[in-house]
């Protein structure tokens, strides 16, 4: 019997739609990167990726036509029900509901870093225990897995997460949204020539960025002061280091605690090159397997919700239609709903 | 009404928004200007602390609404940052500006058509540490605040 | 047999209706201010199961497309939109300010809009005599006003403008004004109307 997901979300910034046929992933349709403006002959309007009521009927057709899938044969409909933006998440679940409904399948609610976590089995399967380092635009945490759908967060950050510190810290130095990426390219022209504190650097597997944006904001201010100009690439560079170097001083040693053996990254800033980079050089003498998710992976996509809603479809995880959206959905929480 | 009070600590903001709550009418809708770094969050965090809140209270410039419940009233805690250049700001913020709590918005001139009868407070950098906060409104249910901030001032 | 669903959660209220040809099967309306993404799905099951119909005998969904609340107004269009997009269900998407009365009346028509605003039309028979848009409401009351003496009934609650109201007929607005308006050919562009984006 074939086990056919659809999976929709749309926590954020993207309308999504995705469908998993068994292991095979058939199609994965996100809607800031649809060509429909040639397919449709300019009907359609033009699509910020806000819009996600406009989004969600193209997305799901879509969908279904690339993976060749009537409505009919789907076993189950998963959708992202938290965390995130909840004007948003209501149109991923009521386009769900529906679904369901009319054709009688059940609804899988999927936490959406669980998401990003199971992201990386389109790279390779996942292994336990494993360490997680989940960076995404709105939050950081430390997961260990000891099992499938096992969630354990040992560290998280008190304040800003890394995203947000890139994206401010990128805006207090004049560069165009999203920061992280202008960031990113910048670190490859300059040097760690400024030197930044590591906040909350101590024992503990927690993280505070905003005291390193507020260090940034505060070295920017002295160097103007002293009537001198900043090496904006210098301190993009300055900063990025400390920023992963605090991100993985603290979330490595949990390899050893937990005898993790695989590290994964998670989440849109797994995509920054010294990331990337550190986390194999980092790695190296361990005997650890570190998966990085491709990049396509790393910003919102129902694929990686479709993958959570193969595993909970096994243990039979489902929804009343009754359900509604969490904005604050905690992962630990992710069988609560 | 309006209040100024000069303020030499991140500390110093946590408590005076910690303070404020015994204050605060419900529902209550506050609004916090000021640059980067100059403490929203930090006020954000007392006035939930001034709720029992014990989650800890994060950016929600991601997330741009992040809820807490399990606290006296409930919080929200809006940062309409990431809305600066958004023709379409269709996301559901009325509704719980509108709410039944007490709501915090940072950066509200990106949504200023839907904030009304709100508490606004202005925070100026000064220096590393020393901040001035600004308390301006217009709405009578407020005036508690503004006899407590005078009081206040009296005794810094 | 030709069923309709009729929907509406643009505002304070969800509001369901089922009609087999033109008649009115089934209806019901209450408050269920920001409930309305958990509430619709379920209610729409209590409906079909008490008329012992499902969603594949529904040849048309028929909604009220805005303005009002920005997260109600998406909940219904998002479920019609979704099954029409996939299903041959046709969906009638009609103005939340329109179905606050029938088709066949003529009256002033409000939400609240906050901020000392409301969002107000005028219908007369149908006929859009003030198209939908937001006003501040001194101008409003002034319309008010003059449409009463006028015989025109106001529906929509009122309670925000301290002022008496006709009440209002959502169920039997979406059947009527369904008869006059088209169905939607253009699917995946639909989306609601808020209005304040003018601004």
């Amino acid at each position: 019997m074939d086990k056919i997901i659809l999976a929709i979300e749309s926590s954020c910034d993207e309308t999504s739609c995705a469908i998993i046929k068994n292991d095979t992933l058939l199609a994965n349709i996100v809607s800031t990167q649809i060509e429909i403006h040639k397919k449709y002959g300019g009907v359609m309007p033009e699509i910020a990726s806000r819009l996600h009521v406009e989004n969600i009927g193209v997305v799901i057709k879509e969908a279904l036509e690339k993976a060749q899938i009537s409505m009919e044969e789907v076993t189950a409909i998963g959708v992202t029900r938290g965390p995130g933006l909840i004007g948003a998440l209501h149109v991923g679940l009521q386009a769900a509901k529906a679904l369901s409904l009319y054709y009688n399948k059940p609804l899988i609610p999927v936490h959406h870093l669980a998401g990003h976590i199971y992201a990386s089995e389109f790279v390779s399967p996942l292994k336990f225990p494993l360490l997680a380092i989940v960076v995404s635009g709105g939050n950081t945490e430390l997961v260990i897995m000891k099992e499938h759908l096992d969630f354990q967060i040992i560290g998280e950050t008190k304040d800003d997460a890394i995203g947000e510190a890139f994206d401010k810290v990128a805006r207090v130095l004049g560069l165009s949204y999203p920061g992280g990426v202008e960031i990113d390219r910048l670190f490859k022209k300059g040097k760690a020539n400024y030197h930044l504190p590591k906040p909350l650097n101590d024992k503990s597997y927690n993280y505070s960025f905003s005291g390193l944006k507020t260090a940034v904001i505060n070295e920017v201010h002295k160097i103007q002061q002293n009537g001198q100009k900043v090496c904006i690439e210098d301190m993009a560079h300055s900063f990025q280091k400390t920023a992963i170097d605090l991100l993985l001083d603290k979330a490595l040693p949990a390899i050893d605690e937990f005898h993790c053996q695989q590290v994964l990254l998670a989440g849109g800033v797994s995509a920054n090159s010294y990331l990337r980079s550190e986390i194999i050089k980092r790695t190296k003498d361990k005997n650890i397997e570190v998966i990085l998710p491709p990049l396509w992976c790393t910003t919102d996509n129902a694929a990686m919700i479709a993958k959570v809603a193969t595993y909970l479809y096994d243990k039979k995880v489902f929804a009343p239609l009754s359900i509604s959206a969490d904005p604050c959905w905690r992962l630990e929480d992710f069988l609560n709903f | 009404m309006e209040e100024t009070l000069h303020l030499k600590s991140a500390d110093e903001t946590l408590n005076l928004a910690s303070s404020l709550i015994k204050y605060l009418p419900i529902p209550s809708i506050i609004t916090l200007n000021g640059n980067l770094g100059a403490g929203k969050t930090i006020f954000a965090k007392g006035l939930a602390k001034g709720l029992n809140i014990k989650q800890d209270v994060t950016s929600p410039t991601f997330n741009i609404l992040k809820c807490y419940f399990d606290g006296n009233v409930p919080f929200y805690h809006i940062d309409a940052y990431r809305l600066e250049d958004s023709q379409n700001k269709d996301i559901g913020l009325e509704e719980v500006i509108d709410g039944n709590g007490i709501c915090v918005i940072e950066w509200p001139n990106y949504i200023k058509e839907i904030i009304f009868d709100d508490l606004n407070i202005d925070i100026q950098i000064i220096s590393l540490n020393e901040r001035v906060f600004t308390f301006k409104s217009e709405n009578k249910k407020y005036e508690q605040v503004f006899t407590y901030l005078e009081g206040l001032k009296n005794v810094l | 047999m030709f069923y309709k669903l009729l929907l509406d959660t643009s505002d304070q209220y969800l509001s369901i209706g089922v009609a087999e040809e033109n008649k009115l099967i089934y209806e019901k309306s209450f408050e269920a201010w920001q409930r309305q993404s958990e509430l619709l799905v379920p209610e729409i099951v209590l409906a079909l199961n008490s008329l012992k119909i499902t969603l594949k005998d529904i040849k048309e969904i028929v909604i009220g497309k805005g303005p009002g609340s920005y997260t109600g107004v998406r909940i219904a269009m998002t479920f019609a939109k979704t099954l029409s997009t996939v299903t041959d269900i046709k969906i009638k998407a009609i103005s939340s300010l329109a179905i606050l009365g029938r088709a066949d009346e003529n009256f002033v028509s409000l939400i609240n809009a906050r901020s000392k605003r409301s969002y107000i039309a005028i219908y007369s028979q149908g006929n859009c005599l003030l198209k939908d848009q937001i006003l501040p409401n001194e101008k409003v009351l002034e319309i008010i006003k003059e449409y009463h003496e006028k015989g025109f009934k106001i529906y929509g609650n009122t309670t925000y403008l301290n002022i008496p109201n006709d009440g209002q007929k959502i169920i039997e607005g979406l059947l009527t004004f369904a008869n006059i308006t088209k169905v939607e050919e253009d699917i995946l562009s639909l989306k609601p109307i808020y209005l304040k984006d003018t601004l």
